[in-house]
């Protein structure tokens, strides 16, 4: 609307309505007929006036042009045509041609006043309108609006300017220049940049921050110069507009980028972008920078190839996920590194920038190099498995292990922890300081000394200078260790390594135990030294307290072992009613030594008390303990009268011994005089009893629980008959428990040896069960073992009632040796009594029996004489002729004082006197 | 004693036989003592008892190695008891010695072997 306005305004043109067509019509139409009236009429019907009347009304309703042709068409026809039609005589001339030039001049004039005015009108109207429009405009702006002339003062200014200027309405600013509203710095300023714009004439843009009531406001102003109608410049016209908001976003996003450029680089990112599918379209240079990929190589998915083939699978994978979930991709992997010819591990991510469709528009993609710290780590954790295999190696030591297998343990972890090497532990002797052995080695050409080597005068060894001055030794290479060592030359050119040599001192406190040596195969860079400086340093004292403890615990497993087997080598008072075997073998895990007893106690009333027993813990002090509680069994034995009194009394006892509780034992009176024996157990392995017939049985029905287990333990005994010729058998677990095998198959074990070896001697018998116990299986804990056979109810008497079998005849000359031996007979006699009785038995057996009739075979000692009698129920007077029979009997005569055969009518009678050789007549 | 105990171990020198007894012998196992005896006497050389692992023998041992040795009509055979043997008494009161060559040690007995019969 206002440019509609302004624009016919200033063109200045009538308006065209129908009054002007009107006025139109008429000058033509008086035209027209004055024309025609000169032409087709008289003279006089024709006056010049009505030329000139068209040209005065021509003159009020059209422009300066029109009126001028109109006037000019007038005069012409007036004066022009009338000269040559003489009617007009009555005017002269020039008093025509004067006539007509004042009426065209004064019609032209009239035209042009009229027109003058009309215009003055339309600007005026069009001033108007535009100020109010601008006005409006300006009020209704939120941005400031303004005008000022060349002094700088306000013409027009809107409420924003006033506030831009702190002040709230544009009234309070018209009329103002800047100087009476803003500081007088600003005031210069804007003055200055007003300056410009009046000097250039042109429209220019400023950056102003101003102090308002909202705080510092940035504005960017554009400011125009305002011209008048001859082109001066006389004001400026503004328009500003707020920038503060877009101004501090602007700030924000340059203060981002500068902190995400700063993180690239010290994260020395690498920086990629890639096609939806992960296709690289354009070149990468960052990426061809790390990877040395040229274009070709790296384009469309080729780049894919930088990544480490052992990653690359998880790679993309992980990258086809980020892909279908439109989510950030991370990964970490190693990708190749051009300048240093190798992988490195970076930390790589790409983030997904959506399309307008919701879609992938492209991945930008980058990764880090992160390779520095992923191999710190990689080597502090290799440092702390190190550690811990080596306090793993350490733990073991608890379980008795000789520093030779301490010291192989540690070598192993270092050769599994550093590159190539060899490697050897050299151990001073901790008794003698002057002798030094190789206890372990790997990857070298060594030998593991058993034999401790002097200290040779004049041969310097590192781990003598190791062992004086506490420090390590370091050598670059077998130049340098040759130097330092000429005695080891022709050892280290054997061993052909060319890296660096490492011996470090293995200590315990102030004391050097030995040295460990590493040398390397091939030179190390200082970076591998360091580390493996670090990882020495590490082990070293590990290894060292290891060995100390494991010297420490083995010499007191030494003194433990000695104190056992010296506490056991107690004499077992020889019986002819009882004969008892007894054993004690150490394992083969010396630090388990200790703790395991065993016992036989001849009672004041004639029974005979069996004790085994098994000290909880191990080594010295289960070796003391155990040699409390067997004296304390003993005593509590030989006052006792049944095996629950004894256990419960000891039970109290076990309370006041340190270490003593939850000890188990097994403890059996035999009475042999009744063929009988009471038992208990606390919580031990039963004894096994092993008949002369029939299956060995264990005698499991007194079961209880360990020593001291606690009050109100109520223990209980069985009472069973032990027929004479039986055996029973007490043990200690280390002879029935293994390692990942249920008790109940090591007891089997034992039963089925003891069946098979029941013929056999008693002492064989113990043999075969060890045997069979270990066979496949190597002892690890110590066996403390009773075994015991029933000989006789009496020392003065031996009697057996036997089956008329051959197979009766050897263990019945057994038991008889062993009353006899036991009763005190020599050796020699003895076998002399037994072989006159045994051609007694065995012709009672060969030939005495009738049916199943039994032997009765009946041995006294009276004094220092032995009287026996065979009886059967046969008779055997026919085969007296027989040779073996005859030389049976020439057999007993030879050493029998007397003998007497009495043929009887239910069988035959031999009767032997016979001297007993005894040297202590019971 | 079980029957299939092992009471004899017999050895072959270039010239003669060596029969070691071990063990118990007695009735229950005379008669694998009788086999291994004659088996021994059958090579045909002289047989030469050694008994110094023997535990004891009893009349019906002494009968078997008499049956077999001694009235054998092989060349003359021989017995090593050393006096230390635990069964050195019972040979001697069982008089076969008389019927054997007896010797103290196995070079005895072998030097009189070597010496040719008599």
């Amino acid at each position: 609307l206002v440019s509609e306005a302004g624009v016919s305004g200033v063109g200045g043109n009538p308006a065209t309505s129908r009054g002007q067509v009107a006025v139109a019509a008429l000058v033509v139409v008086l035209i027209a007929v004055s024309l025609l009236a000169s032409l087709l009429s008289s003279p006089k019907a024709v006056p010049p006036y009505l030329s000139v009347g068209a040209a005065f009304v021509a003159a009020a309703f059209f422009s300066v042009r029109v009126t001028a042709l109109v006037a000019v068409w007038g005069t012409l026809q007036g004066v022009v045509l009338a000269w040559f039609v003489d009617e007009y005589r009555g005017w002269s001339f020039w008093s025509r041609l004067i006539f007509g030039l004042t009426t065209c001049g004064m019609s032209i004039a009239l035209a042009a006043l009229r027109a003058r005015r009309e215009q003055q009108l339309a600007e005026a109207k069009v001033d108007l309108r535009t100020a109010d429009l601008l006005r409006t405009l300006a009020e209704t702006s939120a941005d400031p609006i303004f005008v000022k002339d060349r002094e700088g003062r306000y013409l027009v200014a809107n409420d924003a300017t006033a506030v831009a200027l702190g002040r709230t309405r544009g009234d309070e600013v018209v009329n103002h220049r800047d100087r009476d509203l803003v500081s007088s710095e600003i005031a210069d300023w804007i003055e200055a940049d007003d300056q410009r714009v009046f000097r250039s004439g042109e429209s220019l843009e400023f950056e102003d921050v101003l102090q308002t009531e909202h705080g510092e406001r940035t504005y960017l102003t554009h400011k125009s110069a305002l011209r008048d109608e001859t082109g001066a410049v006389v004001g400026l016209t503004a328009v500003a507009k707020d920038v503060t908001a877009r101004d501090q976003t602007k700030r924000a996003l340059e203060r981002s980028e500068h902190r995400f450029r700063s993180l690239v680089e010290a994260t020395s990112a690498i920086v990629w972008r890639a096609d939806p599918s992960g296709a690289f379209r354009e070149r990468q240079p960052a990426w061809s920078d790390y990877t040395g990929q040229t274009w070709e190589q790296q384009r469309g998915h080729g780049w894919l190839e930088a990544v480490h083939v052992d990653d690359r699978d998880a790679f993309v994978s992980r990258w086809n996920q980020a892909r279908v979930d439109t989510t950030l991709f991370d990964s970490l992997t190693r990708i190749w590194h051009d300048p240093s010819q190798g992988f490195r591990h970076v930390a790589c991510r790409a983030v997904p920038i959506a399309s307008d469709d919701g879609g992938i528009h492209e991945w930008i993609g980058s990764f880090a190099d992160i390779h520095d710290r992923v191999v710190a780590e990689q080597r502090v954790q290799r440092i702390t498995r190190a550690r811990r295999l080596v306090a793993d190696a350490a733990s073991r030591v608890a379980v008795a292990v000789a520093p030779e297998t301490i010291a192989d343990e540690a070598l192993r972890v270092l050769a599994e922890h550093l590159p190539r090497h060899g490697s050897s532990v050299v151990l001073t002797d901790a008794e003698d300081a002057s002798r030094w052995k190789v206890i372990a080695f790997a990857g070298v050409r060594a030998a593991v000394a058993d034999e401790w080597q002097e200290f040779r005068p004049g041969v310097r060894v590192p781990v003598q200078d190791v062992a004086v001055t506490g420090r390590s030794l370091e050598f670059d290479g077998p130049a340098d260790y040759k130097l330092a060592y000429p005695d080891l030359a022709s050892s280290i050119d054997d061993a052909g390594a060319m890296g660096p040599t490492f011996i470090v001192p293995l200590s315990a406190g102030a004391r050097v135990l030995g040295t460990v040596a590493l040398t390397f195969g091939e030179p190390l860079d200082e970076s591998s030294r360091h580390e493996v400086r670090l990882a020495l340093d590490e082990l070293a004292p590990v290894i060292g307290h290891s060995l100390n403890q494991a010297q420490f615990l083995q010499l007191e497993a030494r003194i433990a072992s000695s104190f056992q087997q010296a506490m056991l080598e107690l004499y077992v008072e020889p019986d002819p009613r009882l004969h008892v075997t007894t054993r004690y073998q150490a394992g083969s895990v010396v630090l388990e030594a200790g703790g395991d007893w065993y016992d036989v106690i001849h009672m004041p009333d004639g029974r005979i008390a069996l004790t085994v027993g098994d000290v909880v813990g191990r080594s010295l002090q289960a070796a003391t303990v155990m040699g409390r509680l067997r004296t304390a069994m003993r005593a509590l034995v030989l006052s006792g009268s049944d095996p629950v009194e004894v256990l419960t009394r000891l039970d109290a006892l076990v309370e006041t011994i340190d270490g003593a509780q939850f000890s188990t034992c097994t403890c059996v009176f035999i009475d042999p005089a009744n063929e009988r024996i009471t038992y208990t157990n606390a919580g031990h392995p039963p004894p096994l009893a092993i008949p002369m017939v029939g299956e060995p049985r264990f005698l499991d029905d007194a079961q209880g629980v360990p020593l001291g287990f606690g009050p109100g333990t109520a223990r209980r005994s069985v009472s069973m008959p032990l027929p004479v010729c039986s055996r029973l058998v007490l043990y200690t677990d280390g002879l029935v428990e293994r390692r990942r095998e249920s008790l109940d198959a090591g007891l089997a074990r034992l039963a089925d040896a003891s069946h098979a070896a029941r013929r056999l001697p008693l002492e064989a018998l113990q043999r075969e069960i060890v045997q069979s116990s270990f066979a496949d299986y190597e002892q690890q804990d110590d066996v403390a073992m009773i075994c015991a056979e029933l000989v006789s109810q009496s020392t003065t008497r031996f009697t057996r009632s036997i089956e008329p079998d051959p197979g009766e005849l050897a263990p019945t000359r057994r038991s008889l040796t062993y009353w006899l031996r036991a009763g005190g007979a020599a050796p020699e006699r003895s076998r002399d009594i037994v072989l006159a009785i045994g051609e007694a038995l065995a012709n009672a057996v060969e030939h005495g029996h009738n049916g199943r009739a039994r032997v009765e075979l009946d041995v006294r000692r009276e004094g220092d004489q032995i009287t026996a009698t065979v009886q059967d129920r046969g008779s055997w007077a026919d085969q007296v002729v027989d040779d073996t029979r005859g030389r049976g009997l020439r057999i007993m005569e030879a050493l029998a004082d007397r003998v007497e055969v009495d043929r009887g009518d239910h069988g035959t009678k031999v009767s032997l006197l016979l001297p007993s050789g005894s040297r202590d007549v019971r | 004693m079980s029957g299939d105990e092992v009471v004899v171990r017999i050895g072959h020198e270039p010239d003669c036989t060596l029969v070691a007894l071990v063990g118990e012998i007695d009735l229950s196992n005379v008669d694998a003592l009788a086999k291994g005896l004659d088996d021994a006497v059958a090579r045909g050389l002289p047989v030469v008892i050694e008994v110094s692992d023997l535990e004891f023998i009893d009349s019906a041992g002494f009968a078997a190695i008499h049956r077999s040795v001694a009235s054998s009509d092989a060349p003359a055979n021989h017995l090593v008891v050393p006096p230390e043997a635990p069964t050195a008494r019972s040979f001697a009161v069982s008089g076969l010695p008389a019927a054997l060559s007896c010797h103290q040690t196995f070079d005895e007995a072998r030097a009189e072997i070597q010496r040719g019969p008599t």
